[in-house]
């Protein structure tokens, strides 16, 4: 006997990777920890950027998770700052899940952080759907990479709370309007913090630490009754 | 670019308790040709619908998933539907349809309370009347809205 059916179901449909993320929140909540989701196409900047930030950070017990299809190659930069680092290889996957975060913070032993940075794979269109259980979601976008970019990746544009634009010191040398860039971040997210950096000139980057510093105070601060 | 099994496949299934394991997940396409999807996302968001969609079905096969499906959701329709037959592919809903309700973001003035459809070619900064900031609303969707399936007894070997 055969009969058709029909359910409505109205559910996200990753909200399985929600509930793992909630449940880091809660954890990094519990553990007073600030966790970034850095994402950027390859190349962009991410682990640079980490590496000129981190020694000004040095009060905090911070921490790294760096997502990479192959190679140990970010988490060997990362660990010459004498801070601990995970690599999670994906195997050829473009994003990292909630799932995929909690099981490897746990094989880390990463706990009790001020700071836990996780460096997504680079890509600027997987990892914007998956929520990790981060504070906030960080854009990273370099001069070199267009001044168009934030409209023709608006997902990601969108949700990510803070923007980075990266690599200013060749500001002078290519055709990008910061302008241009900080109108269609806003546009796409009009609370968007966006900052301006340069790794290799350090422009920026006592700034960019300054704002993690607030956010993990406002993050500390007890909740107001 | 060789085709093989990923780890993220593999964790993907064994992430699952095997108690909880639904059904129509126990099995592994490792010939299946379309693999090299497992490494995209919407890979991933198509095992998610199939995983939820079979708490609902039990023994029973899907005929068809309506999904709503934002333009800011970061999925490509045409990528999730390939993704669907590869994961669907030797189980008893192979064949079945994903139809997708396209939900475009659109451009919202809070100054003069108008919504409008977004320009074809990008987004507007800001609005024509007022000329204050445009926001964006919607088009963030990625929603399983409802399946329809076939109950039928004894239907699996």
């Amino acid at each position: 006997m055969k009969e058709i059916k029909k359910v409505e179901i109205n559910a996200k449909v990753l909200a399985a990777n929600q509930l793992v993320a909630n449940k880091l929140r809660e954890d990094f909540a519990l553990q007073g920890t600030l966790v970034v989701n850095l994402i950027s196409s390859p190349g962009s900047g991410k682990t640079s950027l980490l590496e000129c930030c981190i020694p000004l950070l040095e009060e905090f017990r911070v921490g790294v998770l760096e997502g990479d299809i192959a190679t140990e190659r970010d988490t060997d930069r990362i660990r010459r700052l004498g801070v601990p680092a995970h690599q999670i290889l994906t195997g050829g996957a473009c994003h990292l899940d909630a799932r995929l975060v909690g099981a490897e913070l746990e094989k880390a032993g990463m706990k009790g952080l001020d700071l836990l940075f996780i460096e997504n794979v680079g890509n600027l269109i997987c990892p914007s759907s998956y929520d990790l259980g981060e504070d906030f979601k960080v854009a990273l976008l370099s001069v070199t990479e267009g001044d168009d970019k934030p409209f023709k990746y608006p997902g990601i544009f969108s949700r990510a709370s803070v923007s980075v634009i990266s690599k200013s010191d060749l500001l002078p040398h290519v055709d990008f309007d910061l302008d241009t860039v900080q109108n269609q971040i806003l546009t796409l997210n009009p609370l968007a913090q966006i900052f301006v950096t340069s790794a290799r000139e350090g422009q920026g980057v006592e700034e960019w630490c300054r704002f993690l510093e607030r956010k993990l105070a406002t993050k500390r601060q007890p909740a107001a009754t | 670019m060789p085709v093989r099994l990923t780890q993220s496949w593999d964790r993907t299934i064994a992430g699952q308790k095997s108690s909880e394991t639904p059904k129509s997940l126990c099995y592994t396409p490792l010939n299946s040709p379309g693999l090299w999807t497992f490494r995209v996302h919407e890979a991933s968001i198509a095992l998610s619908i199939l995983d939820t969609a079979c708490t609902y079905v039990g023994n029973g096969s899907l005929k068809s998933i309506r999904l709503a499906v934002g333009e800011l959701s970061a999925v490509e329709p045409e990528l999730l539907r390939f993704a669907w037959e590869a994961v669907t592919q030797g189980s008893c809903h192979q064949g079945s349809s994903l139809e997708i309700d396209w939900c475009p973001a659109r451009q919202f003035c809070s100054n003069c309370g108008v919504e409008k459809d977004r320009i074809k070619a990008g987004w507007e900064l800001y609005c024509d009347v007022c000329r204050r900031p445009l926001e964006i609303r919607g088009g963030r969707e990625l929603d399983l809205l409802e399946i329809s399936y076939i109950e039928e007894e004894n239907s699996r070997p």
